[in-house]
């Protein structure tokens, strides 16, 4: 008797399942790391005990499906976030992390710039130790 | 039929993934007190077929960047490095911008 190609149907069809299976399980479980840029730090003590520094961070994300995107303007979007919490002050020891995590033929680019603040609004509200007034 | 299944294929890709950007690295330096005169540069190099002989467009953006800044100094500078996907695997580019903060030497 002769083999009908519906005979392996049932076949073809437990495959898929069990690949599709897999894939949504293993979907999300890797994050991976693109690039990492540090830049000057003076001083080295990010809190120092002169009580000026102040750590800062902002993080920006872009949802990403098939690789559909036209712009990475999430980085842009960081950048401002963190001039906009040192304001007035000068932004120093800057770390930039650029990653993503995968899912399900989807992922999220991520940026994470963090920094240090000295001056600005909220720093300056800080005496330095040992200064009187 | 593969060949027809082949072309089909590419020219999907294409039509669907054209203009399709992504982000390859960032940088950021130190950012200044003073944020008032703010500058940008941008260099941009088609690859065909991913042949690229160079990288000298890397160095445009710099030159730029110091020339928009005479005698001053520039800070705050973010740099994207990103790959732009016009009609893959035929033609698609790499491009690389950076803004930053010019402080205009008050000596000079």
């Amino acid at each position: 008797m002769k083999k009908t190609p519906k005979s392996r149907s049932p076949m073809l069809c437990r495959f898929f399942f069990l690949a599709g299976l897999t894939a949504s399980g293993l979907g999300g479980c890797s994050y991976s790391i693109h690039n990492v840029h540090v830049s000057d730090f003076t001083p080295v003590n990010a809190e120092s005990p002169s009580g000026e520094g102040r750590v800062v961070k902002a993080q920006a994300e872009q949802f990403v499906v098939f690789g559909f995107v036209g712009q990475t303007d999430y980085l842009t979007e960081a950048y401002r976030k963190i001039q906009s919490s040192c304001k007035g002050g000068e932004i120093r020891g800057l770390t930039t992390q650029h990653s993503t995590a995968h899912g399900f033929y989807s992922w999220t680019n991520k940026v994470l710039i963090q920094g240090t603040c000295f001056g600005g609004a909220v720093a300056s509200k800080v005496r330095p130790a040992g200064k009187k007034a | 039929m593969i060949r027809y299944f082949f072309k089909a294929s590419i020219s999907v890709a294409a039509l669907i993934l054209g203009g399709c950007v992504s982000l390859y690295s960032a940088s950021l330096t130190q950012i200044p007190v003073k944020r008032d005169n703010k500058i940008s540069a941008e260099s941009k190099k088609l690859i065909f077929l991913g042949l690229t002989f160079d990288n000298d467009y890397v160095d445009k953006v710099r030159d730029d960047l110091a020339r928009k800044c005479p005698n001053g100094k520039v800070s705050g500078i973010l740099t994207k490095d990103e790959f732009i996907a016009y009609f893959p695997p035929f033609v698609m580019a790499r491009r690389i911008a950076a803004e930053g903060y010019c402080e205009q030497n008050s000596k000079a």
